[in-house]
């Protein structure tokens, strides 16, 4: 499984390996068992195991970035206008 | 193909993800309330050719995206916007000492992400060049799949990830620049960045 020390040349932006990697996990919803797969497999590499877990934290703390929630007019309009398309369709079928 | 009376029904439950989203991209209220509203008129009208099974909201927010790139882009264009080749190159834990120039220790690091505030991370966003910024969201804090992204945005895949690559990098240092000015990171009195090299992510291809 650990193929990955022989070509790292222990600089994780030059290691092909862990970059992909890394893309590998940063994609989408973070996955803990995913990341755990990573970091086994960079295991013999201290700065590659540093980048991934440098990386999945900073995507961590943009995950954080709340939601705002839409304001209860919006939702409001939407319907209407929603609304009013429809009846802009049954108008002209008259 | 899907059924039209069930759209509100399906999309309304994105609405606070695509409030969010348009929130970022317009800065303004009216804006954002405006595009989603758009949003949800064009989803509506176009739903008979929205594929059922395929990702709702992936498709809504392309949707978004475009009706942004149409509508409100060319109102706001920034003048950084084009400055896409400046590519830093060193990671932030290199930066904070890491294991060619440990002097911190990880723990700086730590306390720096924890103590990044909401709105740091916001003004860091909001400081990026808008490609890179969409790409970031997207990615970051909406959480789509890079192919998800190359959809909605209608660019490569190999875009996408470049797009990435570089945004997160200028986040990333954007924040170290914070955290400088709280004194968890020395300053670049040595600053290593005149040993700048091409970033070389996967699949980060030239910008296209």
């Amino acid at each position: 499984m650990n193929n990955h020390h022989s070509s790292c040349p222990g600089i994780p932006e030059r290691c092909e390996h862990s970059q992909a990697l890394i893309s590998q996990v940063l994609e989408g919803i973070p996955n803990p068992a995913l990341i755990d797969a990573a970091r086994q497999e960079l295991s013999r590499c201290l700065p590659c195991v540093q980048e991934i877990d440098f990386q999945v934290r900073f995507k961590l703390a943009m995950c954080q970035q709340a939601t705002e929630h839409a304001p209860p007019s919006l939702q409001l309009r939407i319907t209407e206008a929603l609304g009013r398309v429809d009846l802009d369709v049954g108008i002209e079928d008259l | 193909m899907a059924d039209q009376a069930t759209f509100a029904e399906q999309a309304m439950p994105f609405m606070d993800q695509l409030y969010s989203h348009a929130m970022r991209m317009t800065r303004n209220a009216a804006d954002a309330e405006d595009l989603v509203q758009e949003t949800y008129l064009k989803g509506y009208r176009a739903f008979d050719s929205f594929q059922e099974g395929t990702n709702l909201r992936a498709w809504l927010f392309r949707i978004l995206t475009n009706s942004y790139i149409n509508n409100y882009r060319k109102k706001q264009r920034r003048p950084d916007e084009s400055d896409l080749g400046d590519v830093e190159d060193l990671y932030m834990y290199r930066r904070l000492g890491g294991a060619e120039t440990s002097t911190l220790g990880r723990s700086a690091e730590d306390e720096l992400l924890d103590t990044i505030t909401e709105s740091e991370v916001k003004d860091a966003i909001e400081a990026l060049p808008e490609q890179y910024r969409d790409a970031v969201l997207l990615a970051d804090v909406e959480g789509f799949a890079y192919k998800e992204i190359a959809e909605i945005l209608d660019v490569p895949i190999g875009t996408v990830m470049s797009r990435l690559h570089r945004g997160r990098k200028r986040l990333q240092d954007q924040l170290m620049e914070f955290g400088r000015r709280r004194g968890l990171v020395p300053d670049d009195g040595d600053d290593p960045e005149t040993e700048s090299e091409d970033g070389a992510a996967v699949g980060a291809g030239a910008e296209v």
